[in-house]
């Protein structure tokens, strides 16, 4: 393999697409050199009198190990390893192969990966592991524009950021001590009492985001409607039907209800005020990573983690922002103009934006978050290179109509409420007006205005109501959580941080803890939770990584030093630790039977297999998706693999009838919704279903 | 005390304690159906126990798995 000729200046970047990116614009012609190193693609550019290698890195290159290979606890000596001997899956020993050979006729090495703590710790760690230096310049951009990464370069740093690189530091340090302690702990403990492995992980965000989940879950299996009333009138203005509502919105008792409602019998109420008020409503703020998650889930389905891997590739081509930021600010610094007149060269965008810059002042509307490291999300006017996939164009479709939003003028609303008394209980008849939509047609479809024109009535003038009538309802129980909500849960718990939470939410599926869009636990997280509720609610609980996350923060800002930050961490592991050890038996015990009742309550057998005559047919849920379906046991028997499944019905109670149908000899079930109760053949194509009745044996 | 008379006698799990009805979640279920059903008489005015628990058994889906698992077995299956 031939190398690059030295001396040059190394550019270590954190992906392929962005040393490209980096490559093309610090390049003065625009046009680097691509050389092939073991697969790699290395960029060589020449801006002024320097040679620049820019080299990319594919994420973190290192993974924290322990240095004793013994499988027990506690575990407190670490060091980093090259990733691919931690997982086998990781394609990163070419990248560290080339990290190696470019350092040999580097003079000078410039970190450029994405600004932020992880970025920090990538770069540090190839310079300090691979290229045996401890310092290096470093490049800070939050867009990869070309006029961003030159302004970057020309003000590069002379170091990296101490605080924010101990910080990121410490963040793998505590997480990887929590994680493999109490997994191993909790493995440990059940393999000790029931000879059975399963890994048991729980890490420190992961155990209070699943303690929030299960909670709700127990909330729910308590849960107990209360009874209520509502008064529901309507009243004709002008041949036109409209909602009144009644000054209570809830009324706790029947006899009051009907009391209210008999009273109001004569069905002739008289105006004794119209009030008219002009409500301003300005435009939402910017998007941090939160706020464009929510919004993605809200409109397109997207699962936090889904949208982050969008919102990273469509920064990777430059269309938009880093967008794992906290910010909710958009300083004039950004060169908004600028922005504004690319926008309007791009079709969808283009009467929006010009109206926008034709105006002779405009400023964007701030949120009040802030981030140290990068503005809010926004786009960067750059023109699609090539035909965006679907998804891909809905978030920046999303991201561009809220940054244009932002300029809008506020919208103004005219409320108008007419106030009507029968027999001294008050009604509001509500309408609203729009009398400018300012910022809010910007954001169509994302946000719109309806109007509900109500005409014009005199002070005490007769108003006839079509009805008044009372109607019972019940309280409802609190909603389950979905990714969205449970992001906003460990938002509001102040658990993790923008760049994880996502990712603690995908592994709480990938380990089978929960499971549906509707988020349920499942029975090993419900066991997990119970064990660690009566032994270690420390670790369910969000007070310690709060506190975890708070410290941190000092740490980034200089105010604590990272060596004793660990110490005092690994001490108090050290010590909890001891005393899981001593009661390792009553903790396996209690996990072993919490999993054996969870998983025996849930194995509900419909009938043996038709097929393959070994297996039992048992509805099981899907982990993914969290539907249920009926397969055959055999299917994990490597021998059978017998794959018979059958659909049932979604939701409703299905309980085993051991009766078979005449048809085709398939077991019957019993399915219950409500009131509902009906007996159904589990194949969809039974003749029986066709004839609307099941004949059974 | 014979080793049924330890288990509940809805999910067959060991009670705490085996002067107590239930296991400790069908207990706690127990305790909330008792505050809800104070709130229900004083909505009611007049309603008997067993009129509450089968209206809440009509009311499906809002109603926790193991306040229904309570009002079955007291409905259907309790002896006394």
């Amino acid at each position: 393999m031939s190398t690059i000729e030295s001396p040059y200046v190394l550019g270590i970047a954190e992906k392929p697409q962005a040393a490209r990116r980096l490559a093309r614009a610090l390049d003065e012609k625009s046009k680097p050199q691509l050389k092939k190193m073991r697969g790699v693609s290395v960029f060589i550019c020449q801006r002024g009198n320097k040679k620049i290698v820019i080299a990319p890195a594919i994420g973190h290159l290192f993974s924290i190990s322990p240095i004793s290979k013994t499988w027990n606890y506690p575990v407190l000596d670490y060091e980093w390893v090259p990733s691919y001997i931690v997982d086998k899956n990781a394609r990163t020993k070419n990248f560290i192969d080339i990290f190696k050979i470019l350092a040999k006729g580097a003079d000078e090495v410039i970190i450029m990966t994405d600004y932020d703590r992880e970025g920090e710790v990538i770069g540090y760690l190839i310079l300090k592991l691979l290229l045996g230096k401890e310092q290096a310049e470093r490049m800070k951009f939050s867009t990869l524009t070309r006029r961003d990464i030159i302004s970057a370069y020309d003000k590069r740093e002379k170091e990296l950021d101490v605080g924010f690189l101990n910080s990121g530091l410490l963040r793998h340090y505590v997480d990887w001590l929590y994680g493999i302690n109490y997994s191993r702990a909790l493995s440990l403990s059940l393999r000790r009492v029931s000879g059975r492995f399963k890994t048991i992980s729980i890490g420190r965000v992961q155990g209070p985001t699943l303690g929030s989940v299960v909670n709700l879950e127990e909330e729910l299996n308590l849960f107990v409607p209360i009874p209520f009333w509502t008064i529901e009138s309507e009243v004709t203005i002008e041949n036109k039907r409209f909602k009144a509502y009644y000054e209570k919105a809830r009324i706790e008792t029947q006899k009051q209800a009907i009391h209210i409602e008999q009273e109001c019998e004569s069905l002739v109420g008289y105006v004794f005020n119209v009030s008219n008020e002009e409500k301003n409503m300005f435009p939402f703020p910017p998007f941090n990573l939160g706020d464009l998650q929510r919004e993605s889930y809200k409109h397109f389905r997207f699962s936090p983690s889904k949208t982050l891997e969008i919102a990273e590739k469509l920064y990777l081509s430059a269309m938009i922002s880093y967008p794992r930021t906290d910010s909710q600010k958009l300083p004039m610094s950004l060169g908004h103009k600028t922005i504004l007149k690319k926008l309007s060269e791009q079709i969808e965008y283009g009467s929006f934006a010009t109206e926008i810059i034709s105006r002779k002042k405009f400023k964007p509307r701030e949120g009040r978050k802030s981030d140290a490291a990068h503005p809010a999300i926004h786009p960067t006017g750059n023109k699609p290179a090539k035909n965006l996939i679907a998804n891909e164009r809905k978030i920046y479709d999303l991201i561009v109509k809220r940054y244009l939003s932002i300029f809008g003028e506020k919208a103004i609303i005219l409320k108008k409420v007419i106030e009507i008394k029968i027999n001294n209980h008050k009604f509001e008849v509500r309408g609203s007006q729009i009398l400018s939509e300012g910022w809010v047609k910007y954001y169509k479809p994302y946000f719109s205005l309806e109007e509900s024109i109500v005409p014009n009535v005199e002070l005490n003038s007769k108003i006839s109501f079509d009805f008044v009538m009372s109607k019972e309802h019940f309280s409802t129980p609190p909603r389950r959580f979905n990714e969205s909500t449970l992001l906003n849960k460990m938002e509001e718990e102040k658990i993790g941080t923008k760049a994880t939470r996502a990712g603690i939410i995908k592994t709480l599926f990938d380990r089978g803890y929960v499971q549906g869009h509707v988020i349920q636990p499942t029975p090993l997280g419900f066991a997990v939770v119970d064990v660690l509720q009566d032994h270690y609610p420390v670790l369910i609980r969000a007070e310690m990584t709060r506190e975890l996350e708070n410290i941190m923060e000092s740490v980034q800002n200089k105010k604590m030093e990272i060596e004793e930050v660990v110490l005092s961490i690994k001490k108090e592991l050290k010590s909890l630790l001891t005393q899981f050890h001593k009661k390792e038996n009553e903790i396996g015990l209690s996990l072993y039977q919490n999993l054996q009742q969870s998983e025996e309550s849930k194995i509900i057998v419909i009938g043996k297999c038709h097929q393959c005559k070994v297996g039992e047919l048992r509805i099981i849920k899907s982990r993914k998706t969290g539907k249920r379906f009926i397969a055959c046991s055999s299917y994990f028997d490597k021998s059978i693999k017998c794959n018979v499944t059958f659909p049932i019905p979604a939701t409703g109670t299905i309980k085993p009838t051991n009766k078979l149908c005449k048809h085709d000899n398939l077991p019957i079930i019993e399915w219950q919704k409500g009131r509902k109760k009906q007996f159904m053949c589990v194949s969809p194509d039974c003749p029986s279903k066709k004839k609307g009745k099941t004949d059974e044996k | 005390m014979n080793e049924n008379g330890k288990l509940c006698p809805i999910c067959k799990v060991k009670k705490k304690n085996s002067m107590d009805k239930y296991c400790e979640k069908h207990n706690s279920a127990k305790k909330e159906m008792q505050k809800g059903y104070e709130l229900w008489l004083k909505a009611y005015r007049v309603l008997s126990w067993d009129d509450y628990l089968h209206k809440l058994l009509n009311l499906s889906d809002s109603v926790g798995i193991l306040v229904r698992d309570i009002a079955e077995y007291e409905l259907y299956f309790k002896q006394n």
